[in-house]
């Protein structure tokens, strides 16, 4: 890892954000290829998202608005997320670096297939 | 809406909540696929959004002596430069093709990563061949 590398992998993480929706997979392939600890990894990628998720919000506000309807579903389901927050936040913290490989690559796997379906899906549709 | 649908909506943003608290990562790639089973796609992606947002105040404070401050910083900024370049791309580009790249990489990515045996294998085939 370099301060090079550091930008490089923030700048693909932005094209593929704009691209495919996903920031994500980038920059956790680069944090592990790079050998980074599990906790900096889970630290780094959760600020990360914070940031750019905020960024993302602010956007939508600002530009196409978000309707109150989406504001109510949102404030229904954010103390689920809380929820799940709290029950995972300490098993992440007890996650050896074989656990956390493990659920790394389940994470990038769906990612990766996701992707792959969603573009057959497009193709599938096109062809209809 | 349906009561099954919150049903839904709540279940998956649970789960996606406890593996992106335990992994740093997955809320969106989860809870954006099923959304779409119980919501239009724009209140789907807002969703995502906002929630992502607010699961980070609870996530976060725990973890923020693990926080590499200028690694961070060098993401964001790469980030942001490169998000203009994505949406042009995005204009310009059939998405069918680029999201086949995008998975294919990844899962090579992962590969590379997770079997580095595999890899090295490959390497030493295609050396001696």
């Amino acid at each position: 890892m370099s301060p090079g590398l550091d930008l490089t992998a923030g700048a693909i993480s932005g094209i593929a954000t704009a691209l495919v929706g996903m920031a994500g997979p980038p920059v956790l392939i680069y944090l592990l290829l790079g050998g980074a600890s599990p906790r900096a990894v889970r630290a780094t990628l959760l600020s990360f998202f914070a940031l750019s998720y905020a960024a993302t919000l602010v956007t939508h506000l600002l530009t196409i608005g978000i309707p109150a309807a989406t504001w109510l579903a949102a404030g229904i389901l954010i103390p689920f997320a809380f929820l799940g927050g709290f029950v995972g936040r300490p098993l992440g913290d007890r996650l050896g670096a074989k656990a956390f490989a493990m659920l790394a690559t389940a994470l990038l796997t769906i990612a990766g297939l996701y992707t792959l379906a969603a573009a057959a899906v497009d193709l599938a549709a096109r062809t209809e | 809406m349906e009561l099954s649908h919150w049903a839904g909506l709540a279940a998956t943003t649970f789960v996606a909540a406890l593996l992106q608290a335990a992994g740093g990562f997955g809320f969106a790639v989860l809870a954006a696929p099923l959304f779409l089973l119980f919501v239009d796609p724009p209140r789907a992606i807002q969703l995502v959004i906002i929630v992502t947002t607010a699961l980070s105040t609870v996530v976060l404070p725990g973890l923020r002596r693990a926080i590499a401050p200028d690694l961070l910083v060098r993401l964001a900024v790469g980030s942001l430069a490169g998000l203009p370049l994505g949406l042009i791309a995005f204009r310009h580009t059939d998405p069918v093709p680029v999201r086949v790249a995008v998975g294919v990489i990844i899962l090579a990515s992962l590969c590379f990563w997770a079997c580095p045996g595999a890899v090295a294998g490959a390497e030493r085939r295609r050396r001696s061949g």
